[in-house]
């Protein structure tokens, strides 16, 4: 159970900086930075950090012979 | 980490919600509300409004205001008639400058305080934790919020 964690900082002029860790891939960070703008408002810059590059997370199953 | 970004604020409230923050913010900078009695003599005033503020209302509503005083300094708040959400100040003995500054200050601490409370109820409804809340007059205040996905 992977943890996901935000570290959101309200500077005293109201400007909102989020922190998304624990999301690999690209579209996973999309999806929680939209979460982020539809909550708080206007995105002026978005970047993709190192784990954004990493690949997607997928479901192993192992088989029990 | 996944993603950095910054955002701009965007105060789309009912006046109940918005009149909460604007309680909170100007308890925080020293303000009492001012309730049924004289305002106190002015010389100016000055208008703003806060950006990017919008107070959904009915009919009811579009009255509503609350003012707080601080050392002669009368501070009103108010949906203005294009429902952006304004406040005015007023206090004898000051420039429409430093007016202005007082405004501003307590419009941007209406924003942070709006903004904590939204993203404390939004991370509540969704049953994320707040493992973490500092508060600093020059950095602001920061969350930490923690969750595990199934």
């Amino acid at each position: 159970m992977p943890q996901r964690e935000f570290q959101i900082t309200i500077s005293p002029e109201g400007e909102v900086e989020v922190e998304i860790r624990g999301y690999k891939g690209k579209a996973a960070c999309a999806n929680i930075a939209a979460l982020f703008e539809e909550m708080i408002g206007e995105v002026r810059s978005f970047q993709n950090t190192s784990e954004a590059y990493e690949p997607e997370e997928t479901v192993r199953i192992t088989q029990q012979h | 980490m996944g993603a950095v970004l910054i955002l701009t604020p965007v105060i789309i409230s009912t006046w109940p919600a918005l009149a909460t923050a604007v309680a909170s913010a100007a308890a925080s900078l020293g303000y009492a509300r001012l309730e049924g009695r004289e305002a106190p003599s002015t010389e100016r005033s000055i208008a703003l409004e806060i950006p990017r503020s919008e107070v959904v209302t009915d009919q009811l509503g579009r009255d509503e205001k609350l003012s707080f005083v601080r050392e002669g300094v009368q501070v009103t708040f108010q949906r203005d008639a294009r429902g952006r959400a304004g406040l005015s100040v007023r206090g004898s003995g000051l420039s429409e400058e430093e007016l202005h500054a007082i405004g501003e200050a307590m419009s941007q601490r209406v924003v942070r305080d709006y903004v904590v409370a939204r993203v404390k109820a939004e991370v509540g409804a969704r049953h994320y934790n707040i493992v973490e809340e500092t508060e600093d007059e020059s950095t602001g205040i920061r969350l930490t919020v923690r969750h595990w996905e199934h």
